[in-house]
């Protein structure tokens, strides 16, 4: 693959998943930010592929667009008389954050251009991503053999949820609908 | 049956993104061509929400109800356990007695939850 | 009936307040359940459904040769890695566009004349009929076709969809403009996307437009996407039919999301790829029928009941249509949609309603595969050669397979539409959460099990 084409795409992904979440912050209508929100989960499931992590980028879609999202907007359209708009934030306030949030977006910058190994990342995932076929069964056999226990934990976390939502959703806890 | 050399990785997902964008274009394409041609008469109520002509009353986007939300949370529960379960499934053939005996754990944690979930009244829609 | 033969319909000949009486005596005759023979017309149905499977057959074959002819997928270099995907991808939306198209129309047209056969009434009978025939021997009056012919009405879908494109794009007042607009794009992607993985046939060049190594779970994730775009069309619309229709909707196609995944993994582990033209691949070339996914374990077959069901509740089809409760919500999400925008999200279903079957059909009943083995393995044999001829026949059989076991599949959509009536909404999740779920558990284990059995595991651990 061509390198312009490969970084074409990148910076197609970068700008899709970072416009939609500055627009969350700058608009006013939560609604809107959840939508909004699609976008930068679309993009990040973009790089992920472009990457070469096929299953990683699905399990994206799958779960945050088709799980999470949702629930967002459920949650969104039950919790509040629409159309829900948040109050504008204070220019008093809205200086030292803006400052804030720049000064830790340099450093956090900063730390990561300079780490080791950070010039020659994008050069190896970019070989990575290129040749080699999914990962998905990479995955799965080292999920069921070296990382056999957090794989087996992981279902008690999932237990833990399960019951904590099942008692939240028990019969006549909610309000009439 | 697959390919002789097939296509690297990259160049598959880069043709899927055009397939994506094509497509969305195409729909959004559809939709400009009938914008265009499409005959336009508004009259007084042409633009009102379509209550079968009676005027509608009271708060359109509704609050809806907290069973909708609830039933989100045990469907994202559930998402989870079997997005676990499709790396599963490829690598099942390599060592299947243990993998059977790994996934039949897994499944068995999650089954006290379900029941647990049952037994409670989670999947009641009342 | 007494206009010269070859005038043109409705225009000389019969004056055309003698048209309408006929339209309406087609329509309204109340002898008409007893003259009609619905015996007869219901053997027709495997011959009218055979136009798709032959016209798509057509499609891929025209496709596919260009494709060979023009050496695209043999073309190596900087250039055509960037090319290649760009002027596949071109071709691939044309061929897919021009097929959800067909389908669609025939579908609309297959779905007013099932539902009418299946009432005792007739459906479309008028539209499209051809008035003068061609003489084949004059002397005898032999013709090709009857002096004034009517196929069963074959264009009504064109004459309504003609229609609903020259009304009007309405958006609503207070409506959410740009998330109102751009919900039929979204549902719309998310539907043609998921056609990508369908492999139509097993032959290497151009293969399908994207033979993904996650194929199924890539499948699994996207119709989710459709269900994203129906609650920005409720939400955005300012209606309350609308918002009652869009959480209906999206709660519904996200758990079954759970019963399909699990029906799915069954199918997967018996493969053993998550790669759809791994998965039909297993399925042939020998032992015939015997070697498809339903026959291969009772699991399987669970699991296939399984799948078809909750794909009726995925795109929101009879007897789980209660997002557009046409009796109780209007119309639904789409109550506030008109002119094309309403078009996209009705093709959008039926594309849906094509891709859902076409998906069983692949991952369930052998894909390409005839069940027949010496055409089977013909099939297997062309794939391999380089042969142009050979190859050309074996997409042709192959998307012939696919699309024809789909049309069943749609057939039985659609007599189970015009057979159940709706589902209340509490009976829908219990389907799902209390019987859906733990019988797709079930298909898992226990067809993983089988697996195990089939390959010798359980012998090999009970003996030692």
């Amino acid at each position: 693959m061509s390198d312009t084409a490969f970084a074409a795409v990148f910076y197609l992904f970068a700008a899709l998943s970072v416009v939609p979440a500055i627009m969350i912050f700058v608009g006013r209508d939560v609604v809107h930010g959840a939508f909004w929100l699609l976008g930068t989960l679309a993009g990040f499931a973009g790089l992920y592929l472009m990457l070469g992590a096929d299953f990683l980028g699905f399990t994206q879609i799958l779960v945050y667009i088709g799980g999470i999202l949702v629930l967002l907007l459920f949650g969104v359209m039950l919790t509040q008389r629409t159309p829900v708009l948040l109050g504008r934030t204070r220019a008093a306030r809205a200086i030292p954050a803006g400052i804030a949030t720049v000064a830790l977006g340099l450093f956090l910058a900063k730390k990561l251009i300079g780490a080791p190994g950070m010039s020659r990342l994008s050069e190896s995932l970019k070989v990575k991503g290129a040749t080699e076929p999914g990962a998905t069964r990479e995955l799965g056999s080292l999920l069921l053999t070296d990382y056999i226990l957090p794989f087996e934990i992981a279902s008690v976390v999932l237990l833990a949820a399960l019951v904590g939502a099942a008692y939240v959703a028990r019969r006549g806890s909610g309000e009439n609908p | 049956m697959r390919g002789d050399n097939p296509p690297p990785v990259f160049e598959t997902y880069f043709g899927l993104l055009v397939l994506l964008t094509l497509s969305a274009g195409l729909a959004a394409a559809l939709l400009a061509v009938s914008a265009v041609l499409g005959p336009r008469r508004h009259e007084s109520a042409t633009l009102d929400p379509y209550e079968c002509g009676v005027p509608s009353a009271g708060d359109l986007r509704r609050r809806t109800s907290v069973r909708y939300y609830v039933t989100a949370v045990l469907f994202i529960l559930f998402d989870l356990e079997v997005a676990f379960l499709w790396a599963w499934a490829v690598v099942f053939h390599e060592s299947p007695l243990e993998n059977l005996a790994a996934m039949g754990v897994f499944i068995g944690v999650l089954g006290v939850g379900y029941a647990y979930a049952w037994a409670k009244g989670a999947f009641e829609w009342d | 009936m007494t206009g010269p033969a070859g005038s043109l319909p409705l225009s000389t000949g019969r004056g055309s307040r003698e048209a309408t009486a006929i339209v309406y005596q087609e329509l309204l005759n109340p002898h008409h359940a007893q003259t009609y023979t619905g015996r007869a017309y219901w053997g027709l149905f495997p011959f009218a459904a055979l136009f798709v499977p032959v016209l798509t057959a057509g499609l891929f074959v025209a496709w596919e040769a260009v494709v060979h002819l023009t050496g695209l997928t043999r073309t190596t270099g900087e250039f055509w890695s960037v090319a290649r995907p760009l002027l596949l991808g071109l071709g691939w939306v044309h061929v897919i566009l021009i097929f959800i198209t067909i389908f669609s129309m025939y579908a609309v047209w297959m779905e007013r004349k099932v539902s009418a056969h299946m009432q005792c009434r007739t459906g479309p009978m008028e539209v499209g009929r051809i008035q003068g025939s061609i003489f084949l021997w004059k002397r005898f009056n032999f013709r090709l076709w009857p002096k004034s012919w009517s196929p069963h009405g074959w264009l009504q879908t064109l004459a309504d969809g003609l229609k609903l494109m020259a009304k009007e794009d309405l958006i609503p007042k207070d409506a959410d403009r740009w998330i109102f607009i751009l919900a039929p794009i979204v549902a719309f992607t998310g539907v043609f996307i998921s056609f990508l993985v369908i492999p139509f046939h097993g032959v290497l060049s151009s293969f399908i437009p994207a033979d993904l190594d996650t194929g199924v779970f890539f499948f699994a994730a996207v119709t989710s996407i459709e269900a994203i775009g129906v609650i920005m069309a409720g939400w955005a619309s300012n209606n309350k039919w609308a918002l009652f229709g869009a959480m209906r909707a999206a709660t519904q196609v996200v758990s079954y999301e759970l019963p399909i995944g699990l029906a799915f993994l069954t199918a997967v582990v018996a493969a053993g790829s998550l790669r759809v033209s791994d998965i039909v691949a297993a399925q042939g070339p020998d032992y015939g029928m015997l070697a498809w996914f339903v026959f291969r374990s009772p699991f399987l077959l669970l699991a296939f009941v399984i799948y078809f069901i909750s794909s009726l509740a995925e795109c929101k089809r009879a007897p789980f249509d209660l997002p557009e409760a046409e009796s109780e919500l209007i119309s639904g999400f789409h109550t506030e949609y008109s002119s094309m925008r309403f078009s996209i999200f009705f093709l959008a279903e039926y594309a849906a309603m094509y891709v859902v079957a076409a998906f069983a059909a692949v991952l369930f009943l052998g894909g390409w595969w005839t069940g027949i083995a010496p055409v089977d393995h013909f099939l297997a044999d062309a794939a391999k050669s380089d042969g142009l001829l050979p190859r050309l026949a074996a997409v042709g059989i192959g998307v012939f397979a696919v699309v024809g076991k789909s049309m069943i599949l749609v057939f039985f959509q659609m007599a189970a539409r015009w057979t159940y009536p709706r589902a209340r909404l509490d009976q829908v999740m219990y389907l799902c959460l209390k019987v859906f779920l733990p019988f797709g558990l079930l298909t898992l284990v226990g067809g993983t099990a089988w697996e195990l059995w089939l390959e010798g595991g359980w012998p090999k651990a009970l003996l030692g």
